[in-house]
């Protein structure tokens, strides 16, 4: 065995032990400084942390193993080089022909289908849905069965808690999801109603901010979609889908992505650019997913602040090309204690990827809308 | 030829000896060797980005696979470093859903690559060799009270992040988070006394 075998077969053995817990706190403190110095080793053990350490060993274990099986497969370099170039044409064909249209079209039986029902008890709650998993999977829109699963779906309706003990009535194909918009800091839906056979768009306001109506079915009560209902795009952008002769759109909400999202980068100052090869805007390190998680996570709804449970503030900065942040400058907020909260976050989060184009870094400046809740 | 290198065998090879070989004779011990070495890490990177045991093994061999095409294009220094970033973008490759987006995506990652191999400067802290521990500590005394008190616990009373979470009635990802923060300050400060 060499040294570096040794080494490594050591630095796996001080991993399991820091992560087992059998370390001493000096050891510890010896085993995070490295952690500190080498951030590929930081988020291996991150990683590592959230599962059980004789999985751990046992998973390395069998990647040694699998590692050793590919080594065997002695091949001449070029019949590898040849099926690597094979399998990535493969890939980039499959690539090129997936894409996320929106949410699935419905067959024709939707609209032949009698509706569920035509009565509204007390509160009406819809829940819109949009498989996008099913959309993954589903290339070709005409795949019946899934269309009719997803149907199905838009049919089935979660009680928000405070109706459980009320009779709700499912009208789900009457309000299907045709677009997303974000508009002037609310969440708004733009849906079609089917049931009165008019298609119509209509604004519903998931926030209570508007009266929510569909054309030819007015809405007893403003809370009609549950804080269940989620959006189907993770970046919030205007999502249009044309409507096609007879045909209406469901869709169904992934769970954990959620409408109104606590952290939504809104603009930039190119912002009506669109990327390409040459053109990248700046965005989070980190990206986008994880710096939702760290805004979430460290977001502090200031307890002085008695007057509402909710409030948006809008900030917008610079992102220079060597990542350092200036220009703070809030664009919204109801009150200081917003606006010094939101900057802290960002001031204190992680790091921003500069803007990039034809080849090198830029400034760019950055809008970020940050959502307070009161927990 | 072959003696020298039955003789080589026996020695301890630097990564980038080992990456020459195997990019000269494409003998793929050479590139298991190699990986070997960062295997466990990079387990551990597609552990985090993915979330799945199965998932994550099965990238750990996918960044292999990668490994064979991308060494023979790309002129690296640091094979570590640039493993560290071929794994993350190949875990956050799996995340993306297929759209126009991952046209982006492949973007970024290509420009990951140009911007990161060399992977990140060390924070005087972190380093080994002697910085002015004058300018350092006039830096320190000059972060904020949390940050402080995590540099002055971690680096100088040896504490670990658990220690110190408790004792500051912290969460361990607040400690971190600090820590991380609080370098990033003095790395300003200290950059700005050089000038």
């Amino acid at each position: 065995m060499s040294k570096k075998d040794i080494h490594r077969n050591k630095r796996d053995k001080e991993i399991l032990s820091y992560l087992s817990g059998d370390m001493s706190d000096i050891q510890k403190n010896l085993f995070e400084k490295d952690m500190e110095r080498d951030p590929f080793l930081a988020d291996a053990v991150e990683g590592m942390s959230g599962i059980n350490p004789s999985e751990l060993k046992s998973d390395l274990e069998n990647l040694s193993a699998l590692l050793i099986n590919k080594q065997h497969k002695r091949k001449p370099v070029y019949y590898r080089i040849a099926a690597a170039v094979v399998v990535l044409l493969g890939i980039s064909s499959i690539l090129l022909v997936r894409q996320l249209k929106g949410p699935e079209l419905m067959s024709d039986n939707l609209l032949s289908a009698p509706p569920a029902s035509k009565s509204i008890e007390q509160e009406k709650v819809v829940k819109i849905v949009e498989d996008i998993t099913e959309q993954e999977k589903a290339p070709e829109r005409e795949n019946i069965d899934k269309e009719k699963a997803l149907v199905e779906r838009s049919k089935q309706l979660e009680k928000p808690a405070d109706l459980q003990n009320k009779t709700v009535t499912v009208e789900a194909e009457a309000i299907l999801l045709d677009e997303v918009l974000i508009k002037d800091e609310v969440p708004l839906v733009m849906v079609t109603d089917t049931n009165s056979g008019i298609i119509e768009r209509k604004a519903i306001d998931l926030n209570n901010d508007i009266e929510n109506r569909v054309a030819g079915v007015q809405v007893e009560e403003a809370k009609v979609l549950t804080e269940s209902a989620v959006v189907s795009e993770r970046d919030l952008n205007v999502k249009s889908v044309p409507l096609a002769a007879k045909k209406s759109l469901g869709a169904v909400y992934k769970e954990d992505i959620e409408l109104e999202e606590v952290v939504e980068i809104t603009a930039t100052e190119n912002d009506d650019r669109k990327e390409s090869d040459s053109y990248i805007k700046a965005s989070p390190e980190i990206g986008i997913r994880d710096f939702r998680k760290y805004i979430e996570t460290y977001i502090q709804f200031p307890v002085e602040w008695t007057k509402s449970d909710r409030e948006v503030v809008r900030i917008k900065f610079r992102v220079a090309a060597d990542k350092t942040l200036s220009n703070f400058e809030i664009v919204r907020s109801s009150d200081t204690l917003f606006s010094t909260e939101a900057i802290r976050l960002i001031k204190e989060g992680p790091l921003w990827k500069p803007a990039f184009e034809n080849g090198a870094y830029k400034e760019e400046s950055v809008v970020l809308r940050i959502v307070f809740r009161r927990e | 030829m072959a003696l020298r290198i039955g003789a080589e065998r026996g020695k301890e090879r630097s990564d980038a000896a080992l990456l020459e070989s195997f990019r000269q004779s494409g003998d793929m011990d050479m590139l298991g060797e190699l990986y070997k070495r960062y295997m466990s890490l990079v387990y551990g990177v597609c552990l985090k980005y993915l979330k799945n045991r199965d998932e994550a093994q099965d990238a750990v061999m996918g960044v292999f696979e990668k490994l064979i095409i991308e060494t023979t294009r790309h002129n690296i220094e640091n094979f570590k470093s640039w493993l560290y970033v071929l794994s993350k973008n190949y875990c956050l490759m799996q995340l993306r859903s297929a759209s126009s987006e991952n046209e982006r995506f492949k973007r970024m990652q290509a420009e990951s690559f140009s911007f990161m191999e060399n992977g990140e400067d060390l924070h005087p802290i972190d380093e080994d060799k002697p910085v002015n521990e004058k300018a350092l500590e006039d830096c320190i005394n000059k972060l904020k009270e949390e940050q402080l008190q995590c540099i002055r616990l971690f680096y100088y009373d040896n504490k670990c992040y658990r220690e110190i979470a408790t004792m500051l009635k912290l969460d361990e990802n607040k400690v971190k988070s600090y820590l991380q923060n609080a370098k990033r300050n003095l790395k300003i400060c200290l950059e700005s006394g050089n000038e």
